[in-house]
């Protein structure tokens, strides 16, 4: 079947083409809302600027098609194939793309809003500037396991209100990302670039953030109860009133973070480098300081009842009106 | 450069380690001396360090950078594809340059007219130009097609534009409209002289959203300003009805948000794509896969440009 053909039996109203074959066809800028290509193969096909609101492409072999600026509101692209296809400044909204496989697709700028993305392959895509707000990409015990984002580009991608519990972000770039209030419990970012990610009241609970850097992040008042931050670099980070409760921050570098009334209880900050850091009426009791670095830091007000400061390096640091580990008031 | 600017190291990494390495040395080299050096021996044995630095020295603005590697790019036989690398080096040299805030108001012999050359050629009919029945003629605009420019006594805005929500901005258009057509009409809008090619795909690709917004908005000080180049720009579309949504759209969202938004209103933390995002200058972009994928085609027989180039082309040159 041609391009010309399909569009006349669509045109003569009808839109069913479950499993055709329509491989490398070009339907640049065609009007085929509510079209039903399950099953079908759009491979290599050209719908640049298509209208393709509430299609239906479950299971369609979508590899290499270019989608540019095509319009997908409220379509049916679950458990398609879209490896290496071409998003570039499409609009998802509202689609859903369940176990779809993304690997490698180009979604620059391309706007997801609200999509339920479950389950999917996101690895390796460039999403620069892409807009995933209030999307959907959460594990779900026994049904949907969290979101492949395995060194995905996310750079300065708008993923505010976002659902990304369980996903897996390793190597994954998201510099200068808006993440305010995303959840990621759970998620493993593991070596993932999040230097001047916007990530206020974002929920970071029992993440997995090894040597992830976290350069001058906003991490104000966000949740990182029992988050695993070994060896991350978060230098300049802001972390005013972060909860950081038996989370471990083990080698972690945080020269000049802002900690100011963040909540360390029981976190573990062997050999960190908090030089300069400004931890004045944080809450570090029973906080393992173990040969920590803290010089000309700031620790105004600090609680540290019972925390283990024997070994760590305090010179230079204000430690006005702090509360020592046995209970007293530091004059 | 009269000082060694501490994030110089980073991008000297970045881009040795990128595998267009021996392009971007090329187009450097080029860009400071006027020479082109073929031979890739020499080129390896370059210092990218000295060819950055002195690239910053020659470019006191971002404008003037932009100008003089989109300039060299443009008269290399493969435009598209340095027009590519060009880009990427203006996104990657934002970090020496500090935001300007307020907008400034510049003179017009310093503004770029990047995109005023003859459009560059390229096989397969690349350089072929849109039919734009209605050339945009910008009121205030200097002749012999330099792009607009602001006018002294529009007032600027109350606040710098770094300091507004650009991700409510860009969510806001998104919304209502076509983003990629969003960036189609911002980029046609700033650069109204240009014709429809390779290399204007490919910048309009690489560019991202959120920065040709930001950039309109400091290019045209007043909404008045802005929706009368708008709607110009509209004119040259065959499908002026999607670009008159497209450009509704966008103005109510610019007017809102940007325009006449509340100066007392609290700030948001900056945004990124504007460069103000805090740790900006730490900022490395990353391999765009995409537009090195498709430069990497045109070279391999113009695969993926050609082919998106004369979708677009079709799209917009249909009767």
């Amino acid at each position: 079947m041609n391009a010309q053909e399909l569009l006349q039996r669509y045109q003569a109203g009808k839109t069913n083409f479950s499993g055709a074959n329509l491989s490398g066809l070009k339907l640049i800028r065609a009007d085929l809302v509510g079209i039903n290509f399950t099953g079908a193969d759009l491979s290599r096909a050209n719908l640049i600027l298509a209208y393709l609101n509430r299609s239906v492409m479950r299971g369609a072999n979508l590899a290499h098609i270019k989608l540019s600026g095509a319009n997908l509101d409220n379509a049916n692209l679950s458990a398609s194939n879209l490896r290496d296809a071409d998003l570039h400044g499409a609009r998802l909204q509202g689609a859903d793309l369940r176990n779809a496989n993304l690997a490698l697709a180009t979604l620059t700028d391309a706007s997801f809003v609200e999509a339920d993305l479950r389950n999917t392959n996101l690895s390796g895509v460039n999403g620069r500037g892409a807009c995933l707000r209030g999307a959907n990409l959460r594990e779900e015990k026994r049904v949907y396991q969290g979101a492949n984002l395995r060194g995905a580009d996310l750079s300065f991608a708008d993923l505010q209100g976002a659902d990304l519990t369980g996903a897996d972000l390793t190597r994954a770039t998201l510099t200068g990302a808006n993440l305010r209030e995303t959840m990621l419990r759970g998620a493993t970012l593991n070596g993932a670039n999040l230097n001047g990610a916007l990530m206020t009241k974002a929920t970071l609970a029992d993440c997995q953030l090894v040597k992830t850097s976290l350069v001058k992040a906003n991490l104000t008042a966000a949740r990182l109860e029992r988050a695993c931050l070994d060896g991350a670099n978060l230098n300049g980070a802001l972390l005013q009133m972060a909860m950081l409760v038996d989370a471990t921050l083990k080698e972690t570098t945080l020269l000049q973070a802002d900690l100011t009334y963040a909540r360390l209880t029981r976190a573990d900050l062997s050999r960190a480098d908090l030089s300069r850091a400004d931890l004045s009426q944080a809450d570090l009791v029973e906080a393992h300081l173990i040969r920590s670095i803290l010089k000309d830091a700031n620790l105004t007000k600090v609680l540290m009842n019972r925390a283990d400061i024997s070994s760590a390096n305090l010179s230079g640091a204000n430690l006005f009106c702090a509360t020592m580990p046995d209970g007293q008031i530091y004059r | 450069m009269s000082t060694v600017h501490p994030q110089l190291q980073q991008v000297v990494q970045q881009l040795e380690a990128d595998r267009n390495v021996t392009r971007i040395k090329k187009l450097l080299l080029l860009a400071c001396t006027g020479h082109w050096e073929s031979d890739n021996q020499k080129i390896d044995l370059l210092d990218t360090g000295r060819l950055v630095k002195r690239m910053r020295s020659l470019c006191p603005t971002h404008d003037r950078l932009t100008y003089t590697l989109h300039q060299a790019a443009a008269n290399l036989n493969k435009p598209s594809v340095y027009g590519v690398i060009a880009t990427e080096l203006c996104n990657l040299f934002t970090a020496f340059y500090p935001a300007a805030t307020p907008p400034k108001v510049r003179p017009p012999d310093t503004f770029p007219t990047v995109f005023s050359a003859a459009p560059p050629s390229a096989p397969g009919g690349e350089a072929t130009a849109l039919a734009m029945p209605e050339a945009p003629s910008p009121p205030s605009g200097p002749p012999d097609g330099d792009p607009p420019h602001p006018t002294f006594n529009t007032p600027l805005l109350p606040k710098p534009l770094s300091a507004y929500d650009w991700f409510s901005v860009r969510l806001d258009i998104m919304r209502a409209a076509n983003p990629l057509r969003v960036k189609i009409l911002s980029f046609f809008t700033l650069e109204p002289q240009t014709s429809f090619n390779a290399y204007t795909w490919a910048s309009i690709k690489a560019e991202m959203l959120d920065r040709l917004l930001y950039r309109l908005c400091e290019t045209f000080t007043t909404i008045e300003e802005l929706t009368e180049h708008i709607n110009a720009t509209v004119k040259r579309f065959p499908e002026v009805e999607e670009y008159a949504q497209t450009a509704d759209a966008m103005l109510r969202a610019l007017d809102r948000l940007i325009y006449s938004a509340d100066p007392g209103a609290e700030d948001n933390e900056s945004f990124g794509a504007t460069g103000q995002f805090p740790g900006f200058e730490l900022f490395q972009p990353s391999d765009d896969q995409s537009t090195v994928a498709m430069a990497e085609g045109e070279e391999d027989g113009g695969v993926g440009v050609e082919r998106s180039l004369f979708a677009v082309e079709n799209a917009f040159t249909r009767p």
